[in-house]
């Protein structure tokens, strides 16, 4: 089959929602844009009007591609088409046309969203500050600003607004972008994960009532399997975390002790250190 | 008014060609010391020369250099370099034997004139066009040193034209082949190019990829290493990595020349270590914004610290609206406005403090929040960093503190002390390793000669602190 063919083909699959279909054709038409050095762009070549356009072409290729894959759940599929399309976006040439698409900032805030679902702070970081260096005004880009806006409230626990911001599909970057959906699952266990490991410090016990609106479950029932994933004790309708305080702070020193010397007694650990001492003065003198 | 122009200008250029006589004068003194580097093989006259050549910068011009160009170097290099500086070619009976290094030196001062008249097309036409080729044409050395010069003015040129990624390959050939000629101060200075270029362009991913692929030469000049320090402690900051990176900024602002020509490089680490330091969750001592010379660039920063101290949410704001431009302009405002959590975590900590039990709704009220549920999970997520010592009720929606252990009954104090005995060790230890040393055979020669070369060495020592360019920011 033809690339145009093929392309037509994946167009047609896209505008009617039939991603699966979409997502399958992809790998062909990649192995053809290769053929054509199109999937790579030669910036040497940009002066040619036919080559440019082909590339544009093959940019929107993968952006589909991208959308589709996620509207599949496959997101390493999705990270490694976005990776593909950073050499459109984002070249030594800054050449107009090809780094300015109507879907660029629409698939770059997925993909962040896509690394703080997957957890990978660090690499949301110097993302972040990489695009903030060549996007202008980041901050108020309609979708790039929603998972700055998460990664900030969860950072300093304003976990109710993440959550609600995560829960409101009507909001006006969701209705417009409805990929954003994909992740709200997975965002919205990683966030419950957090919030458990602060509950578990910061309350002695608590009613299952109670906790049910506070990790945003819909019933009691919901958080008994939840309490049982994280290895809670319930008592009487009540989770009780003394126990697992009282354990956790053994457990901690135990490690900290272990890190440093194997289980030494203090008065050991002070003749230690000063004959360390003794022994730098001395190889200062 | 019009009659007496002519006068002065006729003053001025009696003057103006004694003055550039004492120029070139000067310009060959200093490159005398080239051929004791040479003979000596002591790489310090190199520092020398670079120095005395650096000093007289300003009074470069075409004619100065052209007259250099015209004793020193032969028709190859000639041609070239007149034409840019847009001086006069003569025919002069040439010098017998002429070193690269002078050339490369002559090639040098030709790059910082350019610079300095702002001639910033011409003289990227001339490094891409001869002076990188030029580079590679030797291998000694006593050009280690004089090649780094060149290869940050290189950079430098690009930096300014705002064209950044062209250059990339060529720094990275040249680090392979600096690296094979274990051109140990070559490969430092374009590490850390490779390094300052991804960061202007904001490419962190790339320039902590890089790191980890590449090894920081040893014994090579401090101000280097300050450089590269620097760098790293930016790019682990970004990536949430504070405490190595506050090791970092602290490393470089110690390897930092405490000299006037490296004050820029010393404010903008100063701000990074500022903001490293909050972020870790330290407050800077006050004395530490009123250093001299300091005080002024560092008032954002002191305001910001300011905020943070008191855990005012609104304050921060207003400071951070405030000096927003400043921020932006540093290139740290992502840093910034990640302190924001740190200011509800010391806001939550003074709050601690002074109440044993207060209920969530006060604490809404006393830092700003929106609604109680916000302050449950800002409070239980504080408890979970360490930040306070408490329990929350939620049936009847208070905090309680946790009763004060006496420190003194730990082994906490000693634990202290033992950090802090550590690091003046290691400190006395980075300085020991830090000291440099004549190669041998000079010392021996140091010690019977005469009270020349105890001047000189005296000099040589000035130079190696002073050795830092002006432009670093």
């Amino acid at each position: 089959m033809s690339l145009e063919h093929l392309t037509h083909k994946l167009k047609e699959s896209f505008d009617s929602h039939e991603y699966q279909q979409a997502v399958q054709l992809l790998p062909k038409i990649q192995v053809l844009l290769l053929e054509n050095s199109l999937l790579i762009p030669n910036f040497s070549k940009l002066e040619d009007s036919q080559y440019l356009s082909d590339l544009l072409i093959s940019r929107s290729i993968l952006e589909i591609g991208a959308l589709s894959a996620i509207n599949c759940d496959e997101l390493d599929k999705f990270e490694h088409l976005v990776l593909q399309l950073w050499s459109f976006y984002f070249n030594q040439v800054n050449h107009h046309q090809l780094s300015k698409s109507g879907k660029k900032n629409k698939i770059l805030a997925l993909y962040l969203l896509r690394l703080l679902s997957k957890g990978d702070v660090v690499k949301f970081h110097s993302e972040l500050e990489f695009l903030q260096g060549h996007i202008k005004n980041i901050d108020s880009d309609l979708y790039l600003n929603y998972p700055i806006k998460i990664e900030n409230w969860v950072l300093e626990g304003y976990y109710d607004k993440a959550i609600e911001s995560i829960k409101n599909t009507e909001s006006e970057e969701k209705l417009k972008l409805k990929e954003f959906n994909v992740f709200n699952n997975t965002l919205l266990e990683t966030i419950r994960f957090e919030i458990s490991r602060s509950m578990e410090k910061s309350y002695t016990s608590l009613p299952l009532s109670n906790a049910k609106y506070l990790l945003f479950l819909n019933s009691e029932k919901e958080v008994e399997s939840w309490a049982g994933e994280q290895g809670w004790d319930v008592e009487r309708g009540v989770l009780q975390f003394e126990k697992l305080q009282a354990s956790s702070s053994l457990f901690q020193d135990n490690n900290e002790e272990d890190e440093e010397d194997e289980n030494i007694t203090p008065s050991e650990r002070l003749v230690k250190n000063t004959l360390n001492y003794a022994k730098e003065i001395d190889s200062i003198i | 008014m019009t009659q007496e122009e002519p006068i002065v200008a006729e003053t001025k250029e009696i003057t103006q060609e004694e003055k550039d006589q004492q120029t070139v004068e000067a310009i060959e003194k200093a490159l005398q010391l080239v051929v004791k580097t040479v003979q000596t093989f002591d790489q310090r006259y190199i520092f020398k020369t670079l120095r005395d050549l650096v000093s007289v910068r300003p009074q470069l011009n075409a004619s100065v250099l052209s007259k250099l160009i015209n004793t020193y170097l032969g028709d190859a290099y000639k041609s070239y370099l007149i034409e840019y500086i847009g001086g006069m070619a003569e025919d002069v009976e040439l010098k017998n034997e002429v070193l690269p290094e002078v050339t490369f030196a002559i090639h040098w001062l030709v790059q910082l004139y350019l610079l300095d008249q702002n001639e910033l097309k011409k003289l990227d036409e001339l490094n891409t066009k001869h002076i990188i080729t030029l580079t590679k044409s030797q291998n000694r050395r006593s050009l280690d040193l004089i090649n780094v010069k060149i290869w940050f003015y290189i950079a430098r040129t690009k930096e300014l034209l705002g064209d950044l990624i062209s250059i990339r390959p060529e720094l990275f050939l040249s680090l392979r082949t600096a690296s094979l000629k274990h051109d140990n101060e070559t490969c430092g200075v374009l590490i850390t190019l490779i390094l300052r270029n991804y960061l202007l362009l904001h490419d962190y991913t790339q320039a902590s990829n890089f790191i980890e692929k590449v090894e920081f030469p040893k014994n090579i000049s401090t101000s280097l290493e300050a450089r590269y320090f620097f760098y790293l402690a930016k790019i682990n900051s970004i990536q949430l990595n504070y405490s190595d990176a506050h090791e970092f900024v602290i490393t470089a602002i110690r390897k930092a020349p405490q000299t006037q020509n490296a004050i820029g490089f010393l404010q903008v680490s100063y701000k990074l270590s500022v903001l490293i330091e909050l972020l870790t969750g330290e407050i800077p001592e006050l004395s530490f914004f009123k250093k001299p010379g300091f005080e002024k660039c560092l008032v954002p920063y002191r305001e910001i610290t300011k905020a943070v101290k008191l855990g005012d949410l609104k304050l921060f704001n207003e400071t951070l609206a405030k000096y927003r431009e400043h921020f932006v302009k540093d290139d740290n405002l992502t840093l910034v406005t990640r302190l924001r959590s740190n200011v509800i975590k010391t806001g939550i900590r003074i709050i601690s403090l002074s109440y044993t039990k207060i209920s969530l709704k006060d604490i809404c009220i006393k830092l700003h929040l929106d609604n109680e549920s916000s302050a449950e999970y800002i409070v239980s997520k504080a408890i979970r960093d360490g930040v306070i010592d408490a329990k929350i009720n939620n049936q009847k929606g208070y905090v309680e503190s946790n009763e004060v252990l006496n420190v003194y009954s730990t082994n906490e104090p000693q634990v202290q002390l033992d950090q802090r005995i550590k690091f003046v060790n290691q400190l006395h230890n980075d300085s020991v390793r830090a000291m440099r040393y004549p190669p041998s055979v000079n010392r021996v020669h140091d010690s019977l000669g005469g009270e020349a070369d105890m001047e000189d060495e005296a000099e040589l020592i000035n130079a190696l602190q002073d050795e830092f360019d002006g432009d670093f920011f």
